[in-house]
């Protein structure tokens, strides 16, 4: 196959060296066919979610789009989608402007946007989610299956039937119907949106081989994500956006860590992580024992202490169980078996509050209250420990809570406002910080720093390093490798609803540690 | 979520450009009351009998028995349970264990306690039910119509007459020219406004509405509170039923027909937020009030009643719809 | 028997109260096994069913009308007012009025969010004062020489009458509608989960104005047929709508959380629900026990839902994915 012939709109099955140019740079305008953005702004009010954006991506590549939280990445996906009009820019396809006014004509100009959240719906079939996606308004239901099967099997789902309810399916072959049904509708842009967040290793391979797919099927892939890694592994292109503006775009060969990191926070990494104290410090002897704690999620009893002023990390993929031990201490998860002693007193189950503070990993659920005042949030915790009856002073409350959100340095201004006013940081702040005016020994901590920025990561850690060194005993669980052992003391390592190690950080490798939560052994 | 990521956008621990608090507060806090007052004015000045002491004695009146079962359920929408279905049938049946023990010879306290014990124990069934999680309006209105025909089989689908009655003093009587009715309104207005802003109860009451789950999480007994809200409305609902025997001096089965829906517009009209978690009592209250001067000025100017119910509807869809925005824009 | 054992646990329930129901009301009741009380209950579940049908269309979205029982009283107010007319012009006005308003409440609750339950409320109220509005004085009559069609509609042909036959073959529209056409299934998506419905590309608008305007209408229907059947509409009549539609669905096995639900669960949840009504119309019990065991059989439906709801999540969330790795693995690692 000649040059000439490889870069027209015939389909070609391998990848074309000759499309990894520097952007905006287009030999022949109109010639190659991709995606442009040109001059792409959006405001809220007076808030400048993306302006004037302007990059473009090839097809049959994968172009990785990066950026911190509130970069403009969410933005410019719901712009793609249709689902928010742009205020200024134009988007173009193989040369001529798409229509994005809404998320159906979106879909209709060849725009598929895989959202982060996975948005198969799980109470209809596999075949009733394809006939949903497709043109057809009247459906002839016999046929869906035979029709929607080619698509299923392109990225290797041979073994789901179309019949199957999607909630009867893994959250990785949920994600992956996802992109097929895109396929079904004949995308020339995939918009794939952080497709790994949620999955665990061996689903993130699968989606990986489904991309490697798409890009011999030659589309426009767009992707989204945190992982740096990723970059790597299926990445042709880099472009990194920051405080709503593009901030780099490069090879991906050229992607260095340090160069990424640069491009999304603006300035060197500096050391994210605070730094561990002396180890060997003297220690009390444990603030909480489990003893062969079974919960309906662990498939095996597991035993472990936790000490006073020790930061320690339960590691896992997604579902393995990892959270079941912090919410077996703070008594949400029931015991089937086993025993949780806190300090000397024995327990077969745990006290909520006593003492002990929890955030799931669901801030936006649970950790807070949206639509009252940032103070509530903050005095919850006080307040339902002095029981239901009795008076309650506002004035005195708001007072209270002034030393702890001084020290989560939340500006008093913010504190008359509503939490939902904040950002992923902030509110992350007030989740963690209403627990503290309770004075707990016990800090579980789910997915601590999910979604938030790189700025206050660092805040959130060196405040936990604190606390830990004032004598709290911080349980946290996380799927991020790096965060685990970059910050934690010690680490539970989870597989398969089973705890399978415990070692010091010090311990561990990278690898032995992707190793021990993939396989459960090494 | 629209919007989420320009708020991301704002560096973490800096303040954005608008997070000024509003020095207007107060305009906001008394904005409401202004239509209420120019409304009367307007009326007392150009309809004919709407401003004799009289008439405005009957508004009072009116607006006390809504009012009253309002700021009740009012506890239930601010725990997010939304509104009760089973108003009416609620101060039925206690109207109905008032008349029928007072008819019986016993004594007038008995029977007010007995018609609370009853209001409470609908109250704890309603609201244990609610608080595991079914939904509040279904669940009320199948109670109420199973309480409906309960009631109406025990008492053999007949009307209890008191004569005399002991309490015409508290349904019609007045104290210092204002009926007593009005002055039971107040007080229970004022009481449940302390109650909400100023006592543990009341401030886990609104955390409980505001987000279940993370109040749950902090530790706030959630169902509890939800139950309890359940009560309180179940016995303001009591104190409507004795207070209306006490008016009419009978008991019988349809004469609390179109509360529950005049409570449901009374709690819209007020702007108490029908997601929970927000809102002051008053706002039941004078949303009881609007609605009976409404309704009174319409009926002075000869407006019929199908065309003062349509108002009625449209103006609390309104309210609804309005507040919806105005929550969606603030965000 | 195979299909039985793969049905929900919450259907098998209600097959089984429906079947006691038969068996137990065949037996001690006598009459009951009549023709003319086969054609009443079918013409009765006809009626009950299309107003529950209309409930089910938007709960299939997620939300709930509660306006319906209002509706149905205005569209045959117009009905019966227009018959002198032509009854065929009012049939049509009546069920264009009830489709324009509910499409603008579902484009209402679209457009701002806004609760429909509470919405829906409002609605109820306004609605109500438009009926009594339209009939100040008496109730609309329908017109001496037309009660040929009164007759016609409850005339028996065996179990048969032409009014219950209607509703039935209206019931089996909407069923063929949900089933097999996209907007069908949207609904049900929109029901399923709206975030991801309006990420997938459904107009959300379109779902929720034909999932009111549809409700809206079937209550109209209903409203016209029971005004057709006794002759008269008056301004407070039709209240009984509301709980027979709701019992109707809810009974029937359709969950207020949206996303399920077809005219099956409709026709078995009227036909309970009918046949407690004949026991207590043939038995001889005090017509006031029929609230009672309405109300009742919701608030046991409501509760088995919720216990059924309850353990399949504890039974759902162990393992399932975890124990699949488990093994995997162990056959491989050994």
């Amino acid at each position: 196959m000649d040059r000439a012939a490889s870069c027209g709109p015939v389909i070609c099955r391998h990848r074309r060296q000759s499309l990894r140019s520097p952007f905006f740079r287009l030999p022949f305008p109109g010639a190659v066919t991709m995606l442009e953005i040109n001059k792409l702004s959006k405001s809220y009010g007076s808030v400048h979610a993306l302006s004037g954006v302007s990059f473009s991506a090839a097809r049959g590549k994968v172009t990785a789009l990066l950026g911190e939280n509130g970069a403009g990445k969410s933005t410019l996906v719901k712009v793609l989608s249709g689902l928010v009009p742009p205020s200024a820019g134009e988007i173009r396809i193989d040369g001529s402007a798409v229509d994005l006014s809404s998320p159906s004509r979106a879909l209709r100009s060849g725009v598929a946007v895989v959202q982060q959240e996975i948005s198969v719906l799980s109470n209809l079939t596999v075949a009733e989610n394809f006939l949903l996606a497709g043109p057809a308004q009247i459906l002839r239901r016999r046929h869906a299956a035979e029709w929607c099967k080619p698509y299923l099997e392109r990225l290797g789902l041979d073994q789901v039937r179309p019949e199957t309810k999607v909630s009867d399916l893994t959250i990785g072959e949920r994600q992956l119907i996802e992109i097929a049904r895109m396929l079904a509708q004949d995308a020339k842009l995939l918009v794939l949106d952080e497709p790994t967040a949620a999955l665990a290793d061996h689903d993130i391979d699968l989606v990986h081989e489904a991309v490697r797919r798409l890009v011999s099927d030659n589309k426009i892939i767009l992707y989204i994500t945190h992982r740096l890694n990723e970059l790597d592994e299926i990445c042709d292109d880099v472009v990194v956006l920051r405080n709503g503006e593009l901030a780099d775009t490069f090879q991906q060969s050229d992607a260095t860590i340090n160069r990424v990191v640069h491009a999304m926070i603006g300035r060197e990494l500096e050391e994210l992580y605070p730094e561990r104290p002396e180890a060997g410090a003297a220690r009390t002897g444990p603030i909480v024992r489990l003893e062969n704690v079974r919960t309906a999620e662990l498939i095996q009893p597991l035993s472990f202490e936790l000490q006073p002023g020790e930061i320690v990390a339960t590691c896992g993929q997604l579902g393995s169980g990892l959270v079941e031990p912090l919410r077996a201490i703070f008594g949400i998860s029931d015991l089937d078996q086993g025993e949780i002693a806190f300090g000397d007193a024995h327990k077969g189950g745990a006290p909520t509050g006593e003492g002990i503070a929890y955030c799931s990993e669901d801030r936006q659920h649970d950790g807070f209250f949206n639509n009252r005042a940032v103070w509530e949030s903050l005095s919850a915790p006080a307040l339902s420990a002095s029981g239901l009856w009795g008076l309650a002073n506002p004035q005195t409350m708001r007072r209270s809570v002034a030393p702890v959100a001084d020290r989560m340095t939340i500006l008093p201004a913010y504190r008359e406002r509503q939490v939902s006013a904040l950002s992923g940081g902030n509110a992350q702040k007030v989740s963690i910080g209403k627990w503290l005016s309770s004075d707990p020994k016990i800090l579980l901590l789910e997915e601590p720093t999910r979604g938030v920025d790189v700025g206050a990561r660092a805040e959130i850690y060196t405040l936990l390093r604190d606390l830990a060194k004032e004598g709290m005993a911080v349980l946290f669980a996380s799927s991020d490798l790096d965060e685990v052992l970059g910050f934690a003391d010690r680490v539970l390592i989870f597989h398969a609803n089973r705890m399978v190690h415990e070692a010091p950080t010090e311990e561990l490798s990278r690898d032995t540690l992707a190793t021990w939560i993939t396989h459960g052994g090494l | 979520m629209a919007d989420s990521d320009a708020q991301n956008s704002v560096p973490s621990g800096r303040l954005p450009a608008n997070a000024v608090t509003s020095d207007r507060q107060w305009l906001r806090d008394l904005g409401p009351f202004v239509p209420i007052v120019a409304l009367g004015a307007i009326a007392a000045l150009t309809v004919d009998g709407f401003g004799t002491a009289p008439n405005i004695i009957a508004i009072v009146q009116a607006s006390a028995i809504t009012g009253i079962a309002a700021v009740g359920t009012a506890a239930i929408t601010i725990s997010g349970k939304f509104i009760s279905l089973s108003i009416e049938q609620q101060a039925m049946t206690s109207a109905f264990v008032f008349a029928a023990l007072v008819a019986a010879g016993a004594p007038v306290a008995l029977a007010i306690l007995a018609a609370f014990a009853v209001a409470i124990l609908l109250g704890l069934i309603q609201g244990y039910l609610v608080s595991r999680g079914l939904n509040p309006i279904v669940t009320t209105l199948a109670f109420g119509s199973a309480l409906f025909g309960t009631v109406v089989m025990l008492a053999d689908n007949r009307t209890i007459t008191l004569s005399p009655n002991p309490i015409a003093w508290l349904g019609g009587g007045t104290t210092f020219g204002v009926p007593n009715q009005a002055i039971i309104f107040l007080i229970l207005l004022a009481i449940g406004s302390f109650l909400l802003a100023r006592t543990k109860l009341g401030r886990q009451l609104l955390l409980t509405g505001a987000n279940p789950a993370a109040a749950e999480i902090v530790g706030i007994p959630t169902k509890r509170i939800i139950m309890i809200a359940f009560v309180v409305a179940a016995l303001a609902s009591a104190v409507v039923g004795i207070l209306v025997v006490g008016q009419v001096s009978q008991a019988k089965s349809d004469m609390f027909r179109g509360l529950t829906i005049d409570v449901v517009a009374a709690v819209l009209v007020g702007g108490i937020a029908i997601q929970g978690g927000e809102g002051q009592l008053w706002r039941a209250g004078y949303g009881a009030i609007v609605l009976t001067m409404l309704g009174n000025i319409m009926l002075l100017i000869g407006i019929d009643a199908g065309t003062r119910e349509l108002l009625k509807g449209l103006l609390a869809g309104t309210v609804l719809i309005s507040m919806t925005i105005l929550k969606a824009r603030g965000r | 028997m195979n299909a039985f054992v793969k049905m929900d646990t919450g259907f098998q329930v209600r097959i089984l109260i429906f079947l006691a129901l038969v068996v137990g009301l065949a037996v001690t009741v006598p009459g009951f096994l009549s023709i003319a009380n086969a054609s009443s209950i079918i013409e009765n579940v006809g009626l009950i069913g299309l107003i529950g049908a209309g409930i089910m269309l938007t709960m299939i979205v997620g939300q709930l009308d509660l306006a319906v029982a209002s509706v149905a009283a205005v569209a045959a107010i117009i009905a019966l007012s227009l018959a002198g007319t032509s009854l065929a012009l009012g049939i049509v006005v009546a069920l264009l009025t009830a489709g324009l308003y509910g499409a603008s409440v579902g484009y209402v609750i679209n457009r701002t969010g806004v609760n429909s339950l509470v919405l829906t409320v409002c609605m109820l109220i306004g609605v109500r004062g438009l009926a009594l509005v339209m009939t100040p004085e008496r109730p609309a009559i329908l017109p001496f020489d037309m009660f040929w069609i009164s007759d016609g509609l409850v005339a028996q042909w065996g179990p048969l009458t032409l009014l219950g036959v209607i509703c039935l073959v209206v019931i089996g529209l909407v069923g063929v509608a949900l089933r097999y056409t996209k907007l069908g299934l949207s609904m049900y998506a929109v029901g399923g989960n709206l975030d991801r419905a309006r990420g997938s590309g459904i107009s959300t608008a379109r779902v929720y104005m034909v999932a009111f305007a549809g409700s809206a209408m079937l209550g109209a229907s209903a409203g016209i047929l029971a005004a057709l059947r006794s002759g008269s509409a008056s301004g407070l009549g039709f209240e009984s709508f509301l709980l027979a539609g709701i019992t109707v669905a809810v009974v029937g096995g359709i969950p207020l959380e949206g996303g399920r639900g077809t005219v099956i669960n409709v026709l078995l949840g009227a036909l309970i629900i009918r046949l407690i009504s004949s026991a207590v119309a043939l038995g001889g019990i005090p017509g006031s026990f029929e609230s009672i065991a309405i109300g009742g059989i919701l608030l046991a439906m409501l509760l088995l839902d919720y216990w059924l709801g309850k353990r399949r999540q504890a039974r759902a969330t162990p393992l399932r994915a975890g124990l699949q790795h488990a093994t995997t693995t162990n056959s491989n690692g050994g």
